[in-house]
């Protein structure tokens, strides 16, 4: 039995055997530094060969089956390239110049491809198919270890790397059970689509792969981010035992689902849930969110071979709008840059990315695409409450020029004839210290504010989270934190426009009660949250949050802040002294 | 040594699975076997050689077959690409 920690990515908690998914192919870095094991290598790529032969042929029969002679021919093309003699003839010269099977094979294939590629009039097929070739051979390698996930044929647990939307494309959504990685953040694509399956997902678990293998037993809590390999029967007991009080713990705040999410003494707060993928509304509308307070765009950007059109957007801001209506959906424009880059975009490398072109910034420089998209959005607005929102803002000129596109847009869809809703309301997410500083300025220029926790604590912290070293000074009980938010609310006020939240923050549960006491009129979190959340409005009042801030302001520390609050929370609100003791080991 | 100029007729060209066909068939030969496209020459019993080939639909192809059963080897060759390697064939 191994117990490891990675970071919470989607919450849930699940038991079952491990699938490596691990599609990279050997680096050619591998050299045999002793020459005699070439024999050994030698017989290896032998012997994965004959596997992957036998596999083919298996699954051969399985098409012929199903899908008749013509489709199960590719099948012999396969078995032909892998006992090819200019292939595998070239492998084992590899192998007796002293490099690993698994390079030799890798090399080989790759030295086809590119012949194949230098070829007039070259048709894909030939070098999709001997990457298949190549994989298998190289899967059996290394002990069976690599296979697509659109083979999944029981329910698994997923360990890689990390996971794309390719990767993910064709997996078959009821064979897994959960995913752990070694990489990636709360935005990364196994963190989303985790969520929006209602899987548990725990990230950045370094060396994991080098630690297990298919088939092992295993068990993670997307809570905690605790994960045990081959767990002995008292820990799956406890495993057992904590599945069953958050599955009781969701079922009590499910309770409160077609309930307002409104204090004791009688404050609303508009209680909204945050998107990625068009697949999430269902679970917005089955947790009880009063609509989508973030949807991120970006999946239509970075799934695809180029930027997407205008018909292909207006489509999906459509589709989501129209079943999230009466309800209303905030849709954030383009937030591409830092690591959300796709090939196509063509993006310099950059020293400091989140420093860099993203966001509002990248959006204006690409102006083209960045009004295809507000024509999308503009042309979908009348099948819902749609709200439009600009990431990244730190200066006025950026939201100046944003609302001189809508109006030209406006313009071009008059001018063809298409309808739209005039009335959309115009806001900008709050992420920067400038635009905190700035926020009375640029509430005379905006229908409202959203701020953006995340960046907001990267940027005034000066704290990278995925950076170990630091990570332990991502603070949001930090007197600077909770002081800009402050401000932010009281420039929205004067101005009155309203103000909400969204990011992983307002998950907290102490610190959402503090948000309320701040002044905020809508939270938007993850779906998965939103009963849980709805219960903690529902059992706090607003005059008692409000005094929890004013005792906050006397304390100089997060730490402070947080012990103190914490106390009189539990003190003041014992009906939900559970979800405030789940939230008392922040680090 | 026999020789035959042929043509690639079947839609798809002389692709992998067109291209399988024929390696299906050669292996089974004992004579050597060549295709030349003009511009290079291939094992005709290595599939990723006739792939190498991009034999698209009408592209002109000399088969040679060097050995034992040369004569009836280029027969039965000309036969597959005459009934464009079964493309289409249930």
């Amino acid at each position: 039995m191994r117990r490891f920690m990675g970071r919470p990515g989607a919450p849930g908690i699940a038991q079952g055997t491990v699938f490596v998914y691990d599609p990279d192919l050997p680096a050619a870095t591998a050299r045999q530094d002793d020459p005699r094991d070439a024999e050994t290598e030698l017989a290896r790529l032998d012997a994965a060969i004959a596997m992957a032969e036998a596999e083919i042929l298996d699954a051969r029969e399985h098409v012929l089956e199903e899908l008749g002679e013509d489709h199960a021919r590719i099948f012999d093309a396969h078995r032909l390239i892998m006992k090819d003699e200019t292939l595998v003839g070239q492998a084992r010269q590899y192998i007796r110049e002293g490099w690993s099977a698994e390079t030799a094979f890798g090399g080989a294939c790759q030295n086809i491809v590119r012949a194949f590629q230098s070829l007039n009039g070259d048709q894909p097929d030939r070098t999709g198919d001997l990457r298949d070739v190549q994989r298998r051979v190289t899967g059996h390698l290394r002990g069976g270890r690599v296979s697509g996930l659109g083979d999944l044929a029981s329910p698994v647990i997923v360990v890689a790397r990390e996971l794309s939307p390719s990767d993910t494309a064709s997996m078959p959504r009821d064979k897994v059970l959960g995913f752990i990685t070694e990489r990636g953040g709360e935005t990364s694509h196994s963190v989303i689509l985790g969520r929006s399956l209602g899987i548990p997902v725990v990230v950045g678990v370094e060396g994991l792969l080098t630690r297990v293998q298919s088939g092992d037993a295993i068990m993670l809590d997307g809570h905690t981010g605790q994960i045990v390999i081959n767990p002995d029967a008292k820990t799956q007991a406890e495993f057992e035992n904590l599945r069953a009080a958050y599955e009781a713990l969701e079922a009590e705040s499910l309770r409160f689902k077609d309930h307002p999410a409104e204090t004791r003494d009688g404050r609303n707060i508009e209680l909204l849930a945050n998107i990625e993928l068009p697949e999430e509304v269902e679970a917005v509308l089955s947790h009880g969110a009063a609509g989508v307070g973030l949807f991120r765009t970006e999946y239509l950007f970075l799934t695809r071979p180029d930027f997407p059109g205008e018909e292909d957007q207006y489509l999906a801001y459509r589709g989501i709008l129209r079943s999230v209506a009466p309800d209303p959906v905030i849709i954030r424009t383009m937030d591409l840059g830092g690591e959300k880059v796709a090939s196509y975009m063509e993006f310099p490398r950059e020293d400091n990315p989140s420093l860099g072109w993203r966001g509002v910034r990248y959006a204006l420089d690409l102006e083209e695409v960045f009004r295809t998209q507000i024509r999308a959005i503009f042309r979908a607005s009348v099948y819902g409450e749609l709200r439009l929102m600009v990431p990244m803002i730190t200066r006025m000129e950026e939201i100046r020029r944003v609302k001189v596109i809508i109006e030209e847009v406006k313009g071009e869809l008059v001018a063809r004839g298409q309808s739209f809703r005039d009335d959309v309301p115009v806001g900008v997410m709050v992420e920067t210290p400038s635009a905190v500083v700035i926020a009375h300025l640029l509430a005379r220029e905006v229908d409202f504010f959203s701020i953006g926790t995340n960046d907001l604590i990267q940027y005034s912290l000066a704290v990278d989270r995925d950076n170990r070293k630091v990570q332990g000074l991502y603070d949001p009980f930090h007197p600077a934190i909770l002081r800009q938010i402050k401000r932010t609310v009281k420039a929205a006020k004067q101005q009155g426009i309203p103000v909400g939240i969204c990011g992983e923050l307002p998950e907290d549960p102490l610190f959402t009660i503090l948000l309320i006491g701040l002044g905020l009129d809508t939270i938007s979190v993850n779906p998965f949250r939103v009963p849980e959340i709805k219960r903690l409005i529902r059992s706090i009042t607003y005059d008692q949050a409000k005094s929890l801030v004013v005792s906050a302001w006397r304390y100089a520390t997060g730490a402070e802040i947080r012990r103190a609050v914490g106390r009189q929370a539990a003190r003041k609100f014992p009906e939900i002294a559970d979800l405030l003791a789940r939230d008392e080991e922040p680090s | 040594m026999r020789e035959r100029k042929l043509e690639v007729v079947n839609a798809k060209g002389l692709h992998l699975r067109a291209a399988s066909e024929l390696v299906k068939l050669t292996a089974t030969l004992t004579c050597r076997v060549s295709l030349s496209n003009g511009i290079i020459e291939v094992d005709g019993k290595s599939i990723l050689g006739v792939a190498a080939l991009g034999a698209a639909k009408g592209t002109e192809i000399v088969v040679r077959t060097e050995g034992d059963g040369e004569q009836d080897a280029l027969d039965r060759i000309t036969a597959l690409f005459t009934r464009g390697f079964y493309e289409n064939v249930p």
